[in-house]
């Protein structure tokens, strides 16, 4: 286990930014935050980023306790802020260079590191330019560069596609899945779940401090039920109405909505228990003409488990 | 023997590396030099026409005492305006640029942080001072001055400009902006100045009424300026005897040596506390 927290939490004063969480990270995992507004994610990252006090709990990097020895946990950890800024007048290996040196990292590796990284985050031809002239994903590129300078295990990214356009946000997911493949470790926060579940091994959803569910995301679909709509078409008035009745004794189905000769309704079982309904209306002469099924997204889930929190 | 200094500061490097690459650099240094030549010009020029005639060499030192005084004086206000301007924004501008935190997630301690951001401005003053220098060789033209008074006046500038840069630099952690940090770290050293000064009068007044007349009165020890015309009193006596204050000599060093401890305290409570205040974990270890 590469990170491991226990119960860490936080206040804020008197308020309660996050309550006892516990998560563990695997060597060479994306392991993702999800959570809306001000569930505690950037509250997390920066406790075990080493900036911030934690009010309670513990947490450790590759066995080393981030509160008792921070300076040798930042050694494992590259931070990338939600909204940081660059200097000025500084080219883009100078940027990186001045990081490096503030990591202590030897003057003679700095160079062949600043170009490998560079390649990595596809700013190489930027090398000479100010930073301050990059555009947004590109200095988001740069900072994740600049993350990686001490080469440190575990990386936690704190919406590292944050404002970036669906190009540069592919382009992000490539390096992280670029950067898994070398080994590392990654943390990383968004608000969006399908965004996080393509490339992440295991996922956390975050609300109010809170951690709701965590697993990987087949385990969080079965955690929160695969459930699914179906929508069954009666052939007559009476074949409905005898159908709902049907329906109502069967434990599975949810919430029921009608269109015209049409029901829709919430389905909680699997196919076979669908094809189990089937046989109960034609067991008791219901007449169907049609029967169809849709599973929910992940993130009509992800919405109903914030939704059920608050 | 070789001597190698290690700036093992990638601040200072950073900083240094920036601030030669600016077309303000250079442009700053030679406004700074010619303010400096106006007043000397202007003053050396009123010396020049209150001399007496049949010049004696006792005429031409007093010239020499003039410019040297001008110099000295004209550059510590300049120093005392520079120094917590240039370094106000040293932790606010991080803020404000929202790069402190990449900072604080280096191996760099907040201690080094401060000391970076503290000397990188600090060898800008001293760039300033070393740029003076040729300009006091005009004073030695005249005479009546000895190098020991440059090198006291160069000290007591450094000590200067690092009691006023820590003073700019506390207050650039705890305001947000660098406007706001500007302008507590002037109002904190005019207050210094002003306070020991009326403090100072207000004591002999007092003294006065109950018949009691010192020579000077405590709270002028704070003054820095009032100290760092005792110091230049002290280093000249050596070539010219004059004294500045009509006072003794044990006062004057009193007075200096208690000024030269107040500006030492004043500063490293001023960088203990900043250091405390960019610690994110302070109060730690439970
Ligand atoms: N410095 C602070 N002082 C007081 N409350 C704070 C502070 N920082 C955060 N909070 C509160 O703590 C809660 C969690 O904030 P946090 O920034 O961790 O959320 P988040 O999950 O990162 O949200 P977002 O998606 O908006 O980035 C919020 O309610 C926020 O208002
Ligand atoms: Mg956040």
């Amino acid at each position: 286990m590469l990170l491991k927290t226990v119960n860490l939490t936080k206040y804020y004063g008197n308020f309660l930014a996050l309550d006892k969480l516990n998560i563990e990270v695997r060597e060479g995992e994306i392991y993702g935050f999800v959570g809306p507004n001000g569930a505690g994610k950037t509250t997390a990252m920066k406790i075990l980023a080493c900036l911030m006090n934690a009010s309670a709990g513990e947490a450790y990097i590759d066995g080393i306790s981030i509160m008792q020895n921070p300076a040798k946990a930042k050694k494992l950890i590259g931070y990338m802020p939600d909204f940081f800024g660059v200097y000025d007048n500084l080219k883009v290996d100078e940027y990186l260079d001045f990081y490096a040196d503030a990591h202590n990292v030897p003057k003679g590796e700095r160079g062949p590191l600043i170009d490998d990284l560079l390649r990595l985050v596809n700013l190489a031809d930027k090398k000479d330019k100010y930073v301050d002239t990059l555009s947004r994903g590109m200095k988001q590129r740069l900072c994740l560069a600049r993350s990686l300078i001490h080469e440190p295990k575990l990386l936690i990214l704190d919406e590292p596609a944050s404002g970036m356009d669906p190009q540069a946000r592919a382009e992000m997911k490539f390096i992280l899945k670029a950067l898994k493949a070398q080994g590392k470790s990654i943390l990383i926060s968004s608000h969006i779940l399908p965004e996080l579940s393509e490339m992440c091994d295991r996922v956390c959803i975050l609300s109010r401090g809170k951690a709701v569910v965590s697993g990987n995301i087949d385990e969080i679909m079965d955690t929160m039920g695969r459930r699914a709509k179906i929508t069954i078409g009666f052939l007559a008035d009476e074949d409905l109405q005898n159908g709902v009745a049907v329906m109502r004794t069967n434990d599975l189905v949810g919430e029921m909505v009608r269109e015209g000769n049409n029901v829709e309704a919430v389905f909680n079982g699997t196919d076979e228990d669908i094809s189990k309904l089937i046989k109960a209306f034609a067991l008791s002469d219901v007449r169907i003409v049609s029967i169809s099924k849709t599973v929910q997204s992940l993130e009509q889930i992800f919405l109903e488990v914030i939704g059920n929190e608050n | 023997m070789k001597i190698k200094i290690k700036v093992n500061n990638p601040i200072i490097s950073s900083e240094m590396k920036i601030r030669m690459r600016s077309w303000r650099s250079p442009i700053a240094l030679l406004v700074y030099i010619f303010i400096l030549v106006i007043f000397l010009l202007i003053f050396a020029s009123m010396a020049l026409s209150t001399m007496r005639y049949g010049y004696s060499s006792a005429d031409y030192s007093e010239v020499g005492l003039v410019i040297f005084y001008t110099l000295s004086i004209v550059q510590f206000f300049i120093i005392v305006l520079v120094a917590p301007a240039s370094t106000a924004g040293a932790i606010s501008s991080e803020r404000e640029k929202q790069t402190l935190d990449l900072l604080l997630c280096t191996q760099m301690s907040p201690a080094k942080i401060v000391i970076g951001k503290l000397v990188s401005s600090l060898l800008w003053i001293l760039l300033m001072f070393v740029a003076s220098i040729p300009l006091y060789s005009i004073a030695f033209l005249f005479g009546g001055v000895n190098p020991m008074a440059v090198v006291t006046v160069m000290l007591y500038y450094f000590l200067v400009s690092l009691t006023a840069g820590s003073i700019g630099l506390f207050y650039s952690t705890v305001f947000k902006r660098t406007v706001t940090s500007s302008i507590m770290a002037y109002l904190t050293i005019f207050l210094i100045f002003i306070l020991s000064l009326v403090i100072g009068y207000a004591e002999l007044f007092f003294l006065s009424q109950r018949g009691v007349y010192p020579d000077f009165a405590k709270a002028f020890y704070f003054n820095p300026f009032i100290a760092f015309l005792g110091a230049m009193s002290i280093a000249l006596q050596g070539s010219t005897g004059s004294n500045i204050f009509a006072v003794t000599s044990y006062q004057l060093y009193t007075l200096v040596i208690v000024n030269v401890i107040f500006l030492f305290v004043l500063s490293s409570f001023s960088l203990l506390t900043s250091m405390k205040r960019i610690n994110p974990l302070k109060g730690s270890k439970r």
